[in-house]
């Protein structure tokens, strides 16, 4: 008898663990109540069935199926009873590192509740290698900023300790200006205060004299359409004038054009050698006269005395 | 060289013989054992021999095992930031396959090598005769109750071995290495699926019956006295133990 006991303790217990752990390893759905939904994704990121599902990043449940139907891929999902999801939620495929276990995502919603079999269309996951070759490009564009503002700031003299002390002495200087507002907060503000005085004043004393400043404003405006007038006058006297003065003008050029020519008495002069030389010898005769006259002035008193000389020689 | 072709040729001859008989002897007592009446008492007999009495030794063997792919699966794991999933590996790893395979080896060890040298001795000693004459059939008074025993207890130590093992792993990554409690029993669940344990216990019901058959048949063909007897439980061990092994890796190939 003690040998029968023995092997029904080993035996019970034995069926007992092994029952335990098949429950267990079955996962929830065993002695869970739940419900499935369908998802319908274009790309899914090679989502696996049984990957976990989690609602606000809870797991609540997992893939039961993954399926083609027409274009696009339908992901059977179980989801316990007590999970509450909402038509208005999104649902991701997301994965936990870059290149770890995929699963599904689902946020809260507030719109009316899913029941069993509904349908609710998922978010289509990020492409691991779109991101990658963006990234690149961003790194790329980056670096070429980068060179760029080394080449513009330290055109080759300038170093990032200067960059850094320029930008220190703009924190001072912000820092000074900050300082000096603040002292001269009072002053600053009794400024504005009395500009402000100032103004309304102004504005008082306009209100007050409405009246004559319109009056002063329409004068003004009468001088200055009278001043007008008178420029306008003037400039058509100065175009008569101008005017005028052109015909001299071309006149005169007419008679340069003739002695240019030689034409006429004084062009004749001019341009005639021999005339030339004869008035020369005559001017030069001229002068000899003029010469002798001043020496012996009687000559033009006493004409005749032109015998006198000759007496004498 | 003729000598060689010779040898080869008859080694291969007997092979094929030996197991040709070891077929006859399993088809017997499958037929033997489904006849009334029915041995009980030896039948709770061996099942105390194979399960109760090995279970100790079955719990030391699984419990080390365990300890020791935690370690490793742990040193493994940190290198790649994964910790966590040692328990995932120790569970599976077990109920898949070290479990039904090193109960099956320490139970061969153990069962197998003690069939043959009982039902050795008592083919030497012409017991076996003995009982003939009394009109008992020594296949189902000395096998078919082996046989039935083995098939039921391999599975249950197999469990055991399982669930030591696993605890095994347990107190090697949250005792030892700090991964959390809760983290650890949910990644051994997650990874363990009922397929796979029900199919590590199917394993072990054919490697029971296997190794038995094997041990009983060693222990029908003993003779030559003493040595004989010895010789047929080195023998039945080491083909036990090849047997468990290859038969392993087909049984995996067609469960899994």
């Amino acid at each position: 008898m003690q040998q029968e006991l023995k092997i029904g303790i080993v035996v019970a217990v034995a069926i007992i663990i092994a029952g335990i752990m098949i429950t267990l390893a079955g996962g929830r759905s065993f002695y869970r109540q739940g419900y499935q939904l369908r998802v319908h994704f274009d790309y899914v990121s090679g989502l696996d069935i049984g990957a976990p599902v989690r609602l606000a990043g809870m797991e609540i449940g997992e893939v039961r199926d993954l399926q083609l139907i027409g274009n696009q891929i339908e992901a059977t999902i179980w989801v316990e009873s007590s999970a509450k999801i909402h038509s208005d939620a999104k649902v991701t495929i997301n994965s936990l590192g870059i290149v770890g276990e995929k699963y599904i995502e689902i946020t809260l919603g507030k719109k009316k509740l899913l029941k069993n079999n509904d349908s609710i269309i998922g978010e289509n996951p990020v492409n691991v290698e779109e991101v990658l070759v963006r990234g690149e490009r961003v790194v790329k564009m980056l670096d070429y900023q980068v060179k760029f503002l080394e080449r513009v700031v330290f055109n080759g003299q300038t170093t990032w300790e200067e960059v850094a002390g320029i930008i220190y002495n703009l924190s001072e200087i912000t820092k000074d200006t900050n300082s000096l507002i603040k002292n001269n907060k009072q002053d600053i503000s009794l400024s504005i205060h009395n500009f402000n005085k100032l103004s309304t004043t102004l504005e008082k004393t306009v209100a007050e004299n409405r009246e004559e400043l319109r009056n002063v404003t329409g004068e003004l405006k009468k001088a200055t359409k009278n001043m007008n007038m008178a420029i306008l006058n003037t400039d058509k006297g100065i175009n008569k004038c101008l005017a005028e003065f052109s015909t001299a003008a071309s006149s005169f050029s007419n008679v340069c054009k003739k002695i240019d020519e030689g034409n006429g008495s004084l062009g004749r002069i001019i341009k005639d050698k021999k005339i030339a030389d004869d008035l020369s010898e005559t001017a030069n005769n001229l002068k000899l006269l003029s010469e002798d006259l001043k020496q012996h002035p009687w000559k033009i008193i006493k004409p005749k005395e032109e015998k006198q000389p000759g007496k004498r020689k | 060289m003729g000598y060689l072709v010779e040898r080869i040729g008859k080694k291969i001859i007997v092979g094929l013989d030996e197991l040709g008989r070891m077929a006859s002897l399993l088809q017997q007592i499958i037929v033997q054992g489904a006849k009334k009446p029915f041995n009980a008492k030896h039948f709770v007999q061996q099942m105390v021999k194979i399960g109760v009495d090995t279970l100790p030794i079955v719990s030391l063997m699984s419990i080390f095992v365990g300890m020791v792919l935690g370690y490793l699966a742990y040193l493994q794991f940190k290198i790649v930031g994964l910790e966590m999933y040692t328990g995932s590996l120790v569970a599976a790893s077990l109920t898949m396959e070290l479990g039904p395979v090193l109960t099956a080896i320490i139970v061969s060890g153990r069962i197998g090598s003690s069939t043959a040298a009982e039902i050795g001795t008592m083919k030497v000693t012409e017991q076996i005769d003995a009982l003939r004459t009394m009109a008992t059939d020594p296949i189902k008074y000395l096998a078919v109750p082996r046989f039935y025993a083995a098939l039921i207890m391999l599975p249950i130590l197999t469990v055991f071995a399982d669930i030591i093992g696993m605890f095994g792993g347990y107190m090697i990554g949250v005792w030892k290495f700090g991964i959390r409690h809760q983290i650890y029993i949910q990644k051994s669940i997650d990874f363990l699926d009922p397929i796979d344990i029900i199919n590590g216990l199917v394993k072990t019901i054919i490697f029971g019956g296997l190794m038995i058959t094997i041990s009983c048949y060693k222990g029908f063909t003993a003779s030559g006295g003493a040595e004989g007897v010895g010789q047929a439980t080195t023998s039945a061990v080491v083909l036990s133990i090849m047997t468990v092994l290859v038969s392993d890796y087909l049984l995996t190939m067609i469960l899994y």
